[in-house]
């Protein structure tokens, strides 16, 4: 009786598994690459937005401190945006003729509020305060990243709970003083091993990592 | 809106079914899928030339008696777990996909409060 497989049936097996396992593989690779690029967690992707407003701008260049619009930050669960009013604080007097300051005139003559894309947005299952952070010495810059260097906003993190998670909160290696809160370009001095250990006792910091404390 | 999802659950699952009497499993599966086809057709505004035809999609196994006085045949389990499991499959991956663009609106006039 005649031999069923040929002699090369052998390579054809052997290359066949070569590229099942191959193929799964660069399946799954290029899955999760998909999954943590930028196209899925919106990292370093400014979106549109009524004003191409700059941080950059507004922070570096005129040293307008993060609470002037950012109101909430200390006492709320939420940073706040700033009401029309507060542009208007300054853009009824300076570019206060310029196309690209349009929208806050028009907002401001017809009472209808400028619609911005949100550009941090943890899902609504998430609850964050902001205040408890800012309050116990974690910096804006911790989270947000240089704002003072980005002439669109975008954000530099995922926000995702295994990256919230993973930030150091051992002996207070990211905690700062008060007034290294609001500093954007504040860095951490050589002895931040000690004086972070320390914030962390003065502050009374609590490392919550139960489920409840963020899913509630 | 409400009799919309009533057709539709029907030709996906006809309780009226569940009456009538037991058939052969093959003839069984075919009729589903025939029906099930149908279903999906209507869902999507296709024609379905006529009527369908009220059959069973519930069986009890041909030619497997029972004692007599026991509770007759109810939905087929296979069939039923087919359906969840479809169900369920699809429901996962609902959630695959991007999170999507959220607005944020302040006020004009920040309340003094």
């Amino acid at each position: 009786m005649a031999q069923l497989f040929r002699p090369s049936s052998n390579t054809i097996a052997k290359v066949s598994i070569v590229l099942v396992v191959t193929l799964a593989a660069s399946t799954l690779a290029v899955g999760y690459m998909v999954d943590r690029g930028s196209w899925i967690t919106s990292v370093r992707d400014a979106p549109e937005q009524p004003i191409p407003f700059s941080h950059k701008h507004h922070v570096k260049d005129d040293g307008i401190d993060c609470r002037y619009c950012h109101t909430g930050v200390e006492t709320s669960h939420f940073a706040g945006l700033p009401a029309t009013e507060t542009c208007m604080t300054c853009h009824s007097q300076i570019w206060n003729n310029t196309a690209i300051t349009q929208p806050i005139r028009d907002s401001w003559a017809s009472g209808k509020s400028i619609q911005w894309t949100r550009v941090h947005d943890l899902p609504d299952f998430v609850f964050f305060n902001h205040s408890i952070h800012v309050n116990k010495g974690i910096g804006c810059s911790t989270c947000h990243g240089q704002v003072n260097e980005m002439p669109l906003m975008y954000k530099v993190n995922t926000l995702y709970m295994n990256w919230c998670i993973k930030l150091p909160s051992g002996p207070g290696a990211i905690h700062s003083a008060a007034f290294g809160v609001f500093n954007i370009d504040y860095k951490y001095p050589p002895n931040q091993a000690e004086l972070g250990a320390q914030l962390v006792k003065d502050y009374h910091v609590q490392s919550l990592t139960d489920c409840v404390t963020c899913h509630r | 809106m409400k009799d919309d999802t009533k057709t539709l659950m029907s030709a996906l699952i006809p309780l009226e079914s569940l009456l009538d009497k037991p058939r052969g499993r093959e003839s069984i599966s075919k009729h589903c899928a025939r029906s099930w086809r149908r279903g999906v057709g209507r869902c999507f505004g296709g024609r379905s030339r006529k009527p369908p035809r009220r059959k069973s999609c519930v069986s009890n196994r041909a030619g497997v008696s029972r004692p007599f006085g026991q509770i007759p045949q109810g939905v087929d389990r296979r069939n039923l777990l087919k359906v969840m499991a479809a169900s369920l499959a699809m429901a996962g991956a609902a959630a695959c996909t991007k999170q999507p663009k959220e607005l944020i609106v302040p006020y004009v006039r920040q309340p003094r409060t």
